[in-house]
Order: structure tokens, then C-alpha cells, then sequence
């Protein structure tokens, strides 16, 4: 067995290793690293600056806590943008697993540094079952779909609330998903109701979504982490994101190596296999 | 009575929201469309407890019986009941009862269930990394193709990946994001999303009219 | 910190660490983690439908006259008859039910949420903006004030006793046009759009703070050629809804753009290859065969980059995570010693 016939068989745990230390160094060791905004980011930022001050928008969180890592720093940053131009934020979520309890720690997290006050500056809807129903039914009233806001507090009850009745009094809506509720937004609501809304998503989702910003249906796009990154520095708080964009970069050196050096056993290791046979 | 009520009901609700889809606004059909997704909010929502009442029976079935790994699944019980019980009882009579901050809901959430999804799809790096190393080979055009697009991406979404491409003329990362990304990449996500949007409308189509009826199981 | 919070903090530092532990090999810690999550995930949903559907959407309308509002909860109740071999077929009127009006939602929203407009826009060429031209206007001078009931008119009439007012709860149609000179230069592949703002003039004094505002769409510009090649950009706006009370200052620009002729070429291409590469009612034989060749080279392109980016995905978790343990639990570790 020759080297890079055992490079082939090398036990994975090294690899995990490998990728263990490229993660931790950069927050031993940070990188100051520049970071370029695409066209889709800047057009998120763009977007939501030309909201009127004061409009009344929607943050949803349709994210679970599994890629809390790429979509809260999206969340925090919006919200930072939405209550810089004294926006009034209505927040609620489509899955079951946590979304709505995301919503209500992030928020009120963020309206207690701007000082908002809740049931007037923000609300948290909450959670209903069945996305496809919910999106449509808040087209029509929001009130018959979310009688009560996620702690019980009966709709009519909140200021603020009691001037949206359904998607005509949103002027914008700014979806976080990790997952194809993002396209329920798109067909039912921008489709049907004409909404303004930007997108900000996982990685793994965001190459299917760049159709969705040529067709106009997204007026922006975040893609992952790097998205998020874009994003928090347009909006001026560089927070989680940016920081993890170092880590982000070493491990993604570490795989394009890995790859490469994969390839270069594979090739040479049939080489010296087929010399063996011969 | 046991297909053909089944059938008619999907029928009639479907019906309802095709028509009301044209004759919403200010009729009976766009009320009777409102209290149809109001509806289904609720018949929905009962299916996530089915979900739940179904893992319980399966653990509890196993524990009963001592099947392998039972001892484990004593955990997953506890741990099914200690996030349900108190959650469903009034907050009005303890803070800790209830889904709002400071209950024992909410702390199980933040402190236990969150950092632990987080860490379950934190893991997919190690082995994502590990299917990079031994699977991704160039042995055949395909292939190749599949690789250098991935390794152009993942440079050019890192800082210093984007840094190395500009090195070379031609401004490397405006055409990736605009013909790779923008061009190649989203007319075949386009594909894909028109075939299946096609799909998803003949399927529905076929529940409405009776013609799709697997959803019923057998019997 | 406090005790408490040192106490949660490491509490999570350890669940993480014992999943993580699963990357050096199967063990009981890893098992027991596992297990407490697929029980805690499993009983986070029961709180969340008792209090969201149970009582917010059933009980509590329900009590309050909403008696009809029994039919989905029978309906729901009917689900559990699935546990019962003899009776699970009366649970398959709430799966016709929930099927029936998803499959209604469906077939709207897929047709002319997603085919349509997807379809549409392939046939549109893509642009790129050459540049953007902001044009002298025939009424530059003239700036408009929107007011509502909240303007102070006394103080209005004394700091801008010219400016023309436009009421918002009455609003009247406002236009002014621009020309702009600069000829066409590439034939078909260059147009012009319109692009109309009202910025907002700052004045602290009537309102606090008024935002720039673009009007960025199409309704009510005009854009005409002349007989000299000049273009004529007119814009008139009758709704003033969305914009606070204040001083405006009208502004026409034009975006010259050209057509980005491959890249329009490439999406049409890579739409009908997939599709085509998709659809197995036919075997892919001549022409067909071709062109479901090509879909395989875009699609292993398009799969690629879906790749590269699921690699980022992926590794920004792990970065959560590891932020998390070295930041704020190694963090921790001077509060204990």
C-alpha cells in the first residue's frame, strides 16, 4: 500500500479533527477579513430603506433552532434596521419546533435596546398550524387565523394590531426561513397579495431562491452566514456573522484541499494499483 | 360510507377554495373559504399530537416490552412529559407552568432543546467535510463539472477565497454570482421548481376529483 | 453572572458537548443526549398546539359564540381513531378534509404563484443598468408639501408661503416631465427606464425626519421618443398615501440599460434542458436526447453550487456552536476560578 493509497483509507476522525481546529483558531486567533456585499444583499438593504418611516412590517421566523447559527444574526440585523426607521414589527413563525419562542426572546431582546414598547411598537403573533392555511387565511383577517397574540393576549387588546387587519395595512414583509415555506410566501402571499418581501435563508437553500429575485417575486436575497455577514455590516452592526466569516473561511480552505488531495490519491492510487496488477 | 364520504369531503373543500380563489372579496364563498383555513388550522394541528401520542406509545411499548435500548427511552419519556405536562397546565397558578418566559417550557426549550438541535445539524460539517475528501472525484465530465463549480463557490463565498479570485483578470466573482449563480444555477432551479409546481397541481387536481385517494391507507 | 446563569450556561456547554461526542465513537453520554431531545422535541409540540390551536383557536372562540367552530374539533378528535384498527377509517374524513383544502390553496398558488410568473420572467432578457441619468426638469424649481392633519399650517404658510400643498386625504394628480438628450447608440440593445423620486427635504422644524423616497414603480411614467431622438419622461402621481407630511423635492431620472444577451440565452436554455431532462414520458432519444444532455451538464453545474453553498451551511452551524462553547463557555470559566 503506497501513500496515497493509505491517504485513501485514512481513518475519517482525522478529517474531524482537521475540521474541529480549522472552526476554534479563528476565535483564538481573529482575521480581520474584508467582506464584499452582493447585489442580492444590497438589494435587501436597499429595499427595506425605502419602507416609510413608521410603516408597520412583518419578521417572520420560519427557522429552527438547528440553523439558529445563519438566520438569527439576519433577524437581529433586521430587527436593528426596522426599529431605526421606527417601524412597527409584527413577528410570527410556521414551525412548530421553536419559531415561536425564537421570535418573543430575539424581539423583545431588541425592542428593549430601542425601547418599543410591546403591543405598540411590536407583536408576536405566534404559531398556527398548517403554513398553507395560515398564509392564505391572513389575506382575508389576520384575527380569524391569530384571535390571540403567542402569549394568549386577545388581538383586539394590542394598538397596534387593531390598524392591520389583513396584508393591505403590511407594507413589508421580511421572511427568515430555512426551509420551502419560503415558496408559500412567494405563491401565496407576494402572488395574491402583492407584498413586498425579501428573503433571508440557509446556504443550502439560497441557490434555489436566485429564482425567485429574477422573477422580482424577492426583492432581496441573504444567502447563509455570509449573507447575514453582508447584511449586519450594511446595516451597521457587525455582530455574529462577521465574526464567524474567519472560521468560515479557514474551513472552507480546509475542504477545497481535502478535495484536491482526495482527488490526487484517488487518481495516483489507481495509477499504483493498476502498476501492482500488472 | 368509507370512501365515498372521504372523497366527497375533499371534494367539496377543495372546490371551495379554487372558487373562491376568483370570488373572494365581500361573498359568502370568500367567508366560507375563511372558515375553511380557519378549520384547518385546528384538524391540522391535532395531526402534530397524533405525531406526539405515537412516539410515546412506541417508547412506552419498548420499555414495556424491555426491547434493545430500552433504559434510554425511559429518558425520552421523561423527557416527553416534564416539556408537556407543565405547559399545558394554567400559568395562572404557578409562573413556572404555562409557555411563557420563566416556565419550565421555556427553560427546557432555551437551555436543553435549542443548543441541542443546533448541535445535531452542527455535526453535518464533520461529515460533509469527511464526503468531500473521499467522494468527490473527478471521473467523469459530469463530475468534473459538479467539482470545479462547488470549489469556485465555496471560494468565492469566503472572504479570502474572494481576495484569490480577483488576482486573476476578468472579475472572477461578478461573473460567478451573475452566470453561475444567477444564470445556470437559477434557470435549473427554475426547472425544477416549474416541474414541480406542475406536479403539485395536477396531485391536488387529482385529490379533488377522487382520483388520488393514498392518503386514506388501506381498508 | 450570576449562579443561576453560570449553572444554564454550562448546562448547554455540556448537552453540546456530549452530541459532539458522537464524532469520536458511540457512547452512553451521546445516547443519553439523543434520547432527551427526541423526548423534549416531541413534547414541545403538545404545548404548543394545546395553547395555539386547542385553546386560542378552538376552546376559547368556542365559549364565546363561535359554537360551529365544534365541527373541526370533532374532526380532530377523529384523527386518534387511527389507533384503532376497527375505527381507523373514520379518521380519513379529517385527512379528506385537511387534503381537500390544502389541495384547493395547491392548485392557485402553484399555477399562478409560481408556474406563471416563473415562466414570464424567463421570457424577459435579462438587463444590465449602463448608467443612470438624472434629467433637468421643465418644473425643477417647484417642490410640493404633503400635508395632513397633523401639519402645522400657521407655521407652514410662514416658512414656505409658496410651495404648493397637496392634501393626502385629498390628493390631486401631480406631474412633471423631463427630456433627456442622449441619443441611442446600440439599436435593439439598449432601452431606457424611468426612475422618479420624491426626496424628502429634511426640516425638523414641521416634521422630524423625512426619509428619501424612491417611486420605483412603473405606474404613471411615460416615456416617449421625439423626432429628434430625444426621450421625454413624464410622471404623474395622484396618491400620496404613503408618504409622511412634509416638503418634497420632485426628481426624474432615466437608466439607460442594455440587454445581456448570453446570459438570457444561457436561463432559456437551462429552463427548457431541465425540464425536459425531467420528463421521462419519453424515452431521450434524438432531439430530446440532446437537449436532456445538455440539462444534465447545467443541472450538475446548478448541483455544484448547491453543493459549495450546503458546505457553508453546514460548517456556519458548527461555527454557531463553536462560537458559542469558546465564546461564551470558556468565557465562563473566569467566573469560576
Amino acid at each position: 500500500m503506497n501513500f496515497w493509497e493509505k491517504m485513501e483509507k485514512m481513518d475519517r476522525r482525522w478529517v474531524y479533527l482537521m475540521v474541529g481546529l480549522s472552526v476554534i483558531l479563528p476565535f483564538i486567533f481573529p482575521l480581520d477579513l474584508p467582506i464584499s456585499i452582493t447585489p442580492e444583499a444590497q438589494s435587501v438593504f436597499d429595499e427595506v430603506e425605502k419602507i416609510p418611516d413608521g410603516s408597520t412590517v412583518m419578521l417572520v421566523f420560519d427557522y429552527y433552532p438547528s440553523t439558529i447559527a445563519e438566520c438569527e444574526p439576519m433577524a437581529i440585523a433586521a430587527l436593528h434596521h426596522f426599529f431605526r426607521k421606527n417601524c412597527k414589527v409584527i413577528t410570527l413563525s410556521n414551525i412548530p419546533l421553536g419559531g415561536p419562542s425564537m421570535a418573543e426572546a430575539v424581539t423583545r431582546d431588541m425592542a428593549e435596546k430601542y425601547n418599543k414598547v410591546y403591543g405598540v411598537d411590536f407583536v408576536n403573533l405566534g404559531y398556527k398550524y398548517g403554513y398553507v392555511a395560515v398564509l392564505s387565511g391572513m389575506g382575508q383577517s389576520i384575527k380569524s387565523i391569530f384571535p390571540t397574540d403567542n402569549s394568549g393576549t386577545p388581538l383586539e387588546e394590542l394598538p397596534l394590531m387593531t390598524n392591520v387587519p389583513n396584508y393591505d395595512s403590511v407594507a413589508f414583509i421580511f421572511e427568515i426561513a430555512d426551509n420551502a415555506t419560503a415558496d408559500y410566501w412567494v405563491s401565496i402571499v407576494y402572488a395574491q397579495y402583492g407584498v413586498p418581501m425579501v428573503c433571508g435563508t440557509t446556504a443550502v437553500s439560497a441557490p434555489k431562491y436566485y429564482s425567485f429575485v429574477a422573477s422580482g417575486q424577492f426583492k432581496g436575497l441573504l444567502g447563509g452566514m455570509k449573507g447575514a455577514a453582508e447584511y449586519e455590516q450594511l446595516v451597521g452592526h457587525n455582530a455574529a456573522a462577521v465574526t464567524g466569516m474567519s472560521a468560515q473561511s479557514l474551513v472552507h480552505l480546509l475542504i477545497i484541499f481535502l478535495v484536491i488531495l482526495g482527488n490526487i490519491s484517488f487518481f495516483l492510487g489507481r495509477k499504483g494499483h493498476k502498476k501492482e496488477l500488472v | 360510507m368509507r370512501t365515498t364520504v372521504p372523497v366527497l369531503i375533499a371534494f367539496i373543500s377543495g372546490i371551495v377554495l379554487v372558487v373562491s380563489f376568483f370570488f373572494r372579496k365581500g361573498t359568502w364563498l370568500g367567508d366560507l373559504e375563511q372558515e375553511f383555513t380557519v378549520w384547518l388550522t385546528i384538524v391540522g394541528g391535532f395531526t402534530l399530537l397524533l405525531g406526539v401520542v405515537s412516539i410515546t406509545r412506541v417508547n412506552w411499548t419498548a420499555v414495556k416490552r424491555k426491547k434493545e435500548g430500552w433504559k434510554y427511552k425511559i429518558l425520552t419519556l421523561i423527557a416527553i412529559f416534564a416539556m408537556a405536562i407543565p405547559s399545558v397546565l394554567s400559568p395562572d397558578w404557578s409562573p413556572l407552568f404555562g409557555r411563557a418566559e420563566g416556565s419550565i417550557y421555556d427553560w427546557l426549550f432555551q437551555y436543553q432543546m435549542s443548543p441541542m438541535m443546533a448541535t445535531m445539524f452542527a455535526t453535518l460539517a464533520f461529515y460533509i467535510a469527511s464526503a468531500a475528501f473521499r467522494a468527490f472525484r473527478a471521473r467523469s465530465l459530469e463530475a468534473t463539472l459538479l467539482l470545479v463549480t462547488a470549489t469556485l463557490i465555496m471560494l468565492w463565498r469566503i472572504p479570502m477565497g474572494e481576495w484569490f479570485l480577483n488576482l486573476f483578470p476578468g472579475d472572477i466573482p461578478y461573473l460567478l454570482n451573475t452566470y453561475i449563480m444567477g444564470g445556470i444555477n437559477m434557470a435549473v432551479q427554475r426547472g425544477i421548481i416549474i416541474g414541480a409546481a406542475l406536479g403539485a397541481a395536477s396531485m391536488s387536481l387529482r385529490i379533488i376529483l377522487g382520483i388520488e385517494r393514498t392518503y386514506m391507507g388501506k381498508g | 453572572m450570576t449562579g443561576i446563569e453560570l449553572f444554564q450556561l454550562w448546562l448547554m456547554a455540556f448537552v453540546t458537548l456530549a452530541l459532539f461526542s458522537f464524532m469520536y465513537k458511540d457512547n452512553p453520554i451521546y445516547r443519553i443526549a439523543e434520547h432527551i431531545f427526541a423526548g423534549l422535541t416531541a413534547g414541545y409540540q403538545v404545548g404548543l398546539i394545546w395553547d395555539t390551536v386547542i385553546l386560542q383557536q378552538l376552546w376559547n372562540p368556542m365559549i364565546d359564540g363561535e359554537w360551529w367552530l365544534f365541527i373541526p374539533g370533532i374532526l380532530g378528535f377523529l384523527m386518534f381513531t387511527r389507533f384503532s384498527q376497527k375505527f381507523s377509517w373514520i379518521s380519513r374524513m379529517s385527512l379528506a378534509f385537511v387534503m381537500g383544502v390544502t389541495a384547493g390553496i395547491f392548485i392557485i398558488s402553484q399555477l399562478h404563484g409560481l408556474v406563471l410568473p416563473q415562466m414570464q420572467d424567463t421570457m424577459i432578457a435579462r438587463t444590465s443598468v449602463d448608467k443612470t441619468v438624472e434629467l433637468p426638469m421643465t418644473l425643477q424649481s417647484e417642490s410640493i408639501f404633503i400635508v395632513d392633519s397633523t401639519t402645522d399650517m400657521a407655521l407652514l404658510d410662514s416658512l414656505y408661503p409658496e410651495v404648493k400643498r397637496i392634501d393626502k386625504a385629498n390628493p390631486e394628480e401631480y406631474i412633471f416631465s423631463a427630456t433627456y438628450t442622449e441619443p441611442s447608440d446600440k439599436g435593439m440593445l439598449e432601452y431606457y427606464a424611468p426612475i422618479c423620486s420624491l426626496i424628502g427635504v429634511q426640516d425638523t422644524t414641521i416634521k422630524k425626519e423625512i426619509a428619501a423616497m424612491e417611486v420605483h414603480d412603473d405606474n404613471g411614467i411615460e416615456l416617449t421618443t421625439n423626432s429628434d431622438g430625444t426621450i421625454t419622461a413624464t410622471y404623474s402621481y395622484s396618491s400620496f398615501e404613503k408618504f409622511n407630511s412634509g416638503l418634497y423635492q420632485p426628481k426624474i431620472a432615466v437608466k439607460k440599460m442594455s440587454i445581456m444577451l448570453i446570459l438570457s440565452i444561457i436561463i432559456v436554455i437551462g429552463v427548457v434542458s431541465t425540464l425536459i431532462y425531467f420528463y421521462f414520458s419519453h424515452e431521450h432519444v434524438g432531439a430530446l436526447g440532446v437537449t436532456a444532455k445538455v440539462g444534465i451538464w447545467f443541472i450538475m453545474i446548478s448541483f455544484g453550487a448547491h453543493f459549495g453553498y450546503t458546505v457553508m451551511g453546514r460548517v456556519s452551524l458548527l461555527i454557531g456552536r463553536v462560537q458559542f462553547l469558546v465564546e461564551d463557555w470558556v468565557g465562563s470559566f473566569n467566573q469560576l476560578f
